[in-house]
């Protein structure tokens, strides 16, 4: 938005002289709100056009998401985001190869799964910080309940954190992300078949760790 | 210890939360994110990769064809005899397609140059009607007799044929 706030007429040969302020970021906040009410396509096709606050919007759509999937995966907030900043970087690097066959969160669980199961091979199984234990409020539950409540929570990540990187990944899509088994085939490069059975596996494995 | 159904550990591991970051942790993940994208190049849309791909292959290919034609013309132009079989006249046919343009030539052009300028009648290469008797009387008898009998029996071969 540019303002006029002064002008300046010469005597005789009425020049007219104009000076513009611009406000440096009105444009681009401009550009921002045309981008936020882009859907995903579009963004991808902004991005790859150039437009690099297109990719600013798709990793707002999606950190929560992503930086979940891999908190899932490692069981620590330092490594969920540094994992969760590889997905999206990974992904811009591959923006190109986005072809609008799944949606883009779809395609970006793809990659985080890749990510994350990649670092998870090459790390000890994960253990979980004690401030990572979920924080006693006394107003809210009973103290005891709520101890218990979070021990469990701990016996679950540790128990999902020995399956196999498939059933683990299953798991997770499946029952914190709500994934079909299609979607989640696609995910993980797999049939649906091999999806339901690793579903099945991961669930007798998991009776037979938290009994 | 206690025997799960499916559905009451599917809920039970639906019960573990992850815990929500601080609310400052999401612009903080947006600014990492955006600082380590700024350093790479921006990514170009897959049919432009596609088809600076297929362009590049386009250019090689035509580079190998040409390569290949060249060399094929090469050996050709090496194999091949300068002359032609003889057909039967008896007369040696220069390959005219193996030759250089006869106006680039420039040695033919020279050796043209010198015959437009020569006197025919005095090199005793022309040819008129009574060349022929002259030599024959230019003979002894006896070549003049060989001669008779040899033209006679090239003409009975040529009749029996």
């Amino acid at each position: 938005m540019a303002t006029d706030i002064g002008r300046f007429l010469a005597n005789s040969t009425r020049r007219e002289w104009t000076l513009r302020v611009v406000q440096p970021d009105s444009e681009p906040a401009a550009d921002a709100a045309a981008l936020a009410e882009m859907d995903e396509k579009a963004l991808v096709a902004a991005c790859l056009a150039g437009q690099r606050g297109a990719f600013d919007v798709i990793v707002e759509r999606h950190r929560r998401a992503v930086y979940q999937l891999c908190y899932r995966f490692v069981g620590n907030h330092e490594d969920a985001s540094d994992l969760a900043q590889d997905t999206f970087v990974r992904a811009y690097k591959g923006l190109h190869r986005f072809r609008g066959q799944s949606s883009l969160g779809t395609w970006l669980y793809r990659i985080g799964v890749n990510v994350c199961l990649n670092r998870v091979s090459s790390k000890q199984p994960l253990t979980e910080p004690i401030d990572a234990r979920p924080h006693l409020d006394e107003r809210a539950e009973d103290p005891a309940r709520q101890l218990l409540r979070g021990e469990r929570a701990a016996e679950v990540r540790a128990a999902i954190s020995q399956l196999p990187r498939k059933q683990r990944a299953t798991v997770i899509l499946r029952v914190y992300h709500e994934l079909s088994h299609e979607e989640i085939a696609g995910v993980l490069g797999s049939s649906v078949g091999a999806v339901k059975a690793n579903f099945f596996h991961a669930l007798g494995n998991l009776k037979r760790l938290l009994t | 210890m206690k025997n799960y159904s499916d559905d009451e550990l599917v809920a039970l591991i639906r019960e573990v939360d992850v815990p929500e970051p601080s609310p400052l942790f999401w612009d903080h993940l947006s600014q990492r994110v955006r600082t380590a994208v700024a350093s790479e190049p921006v990514p170009q849309a897959a049919w432009r990769t596609h088809w600076v791909w297929v362009g590049g292959v386009i250019a090689t290919l035509a580079v190998l064809v040409l390569a290949v034609t060249v060399t094929l013309n090469r050996n050709v132009r090496e194999a091949a005899p300068a002359i032609a079989p003889d057909t039967g006249s008896g007369v040696a046919t220069v390959v005219a397609t193996e030759l250089p343009p006869l106006e680039d030539d420039v040695s033919l052009a020279v050796v043209g140059e010198l015959a437009s300028q020569m006197d025919w009648s005095e090199t005793g290469l022309s040819v008129t009607p009574d060349t022929a008797e002259r030599a024959f009387t230019q003979l002894s008898l006896d070549e003049q007799r060989t001669a008779v009998e040899l033209l006679q029996q090239e003409i009975k071969k040529s009749k029996s044929l």
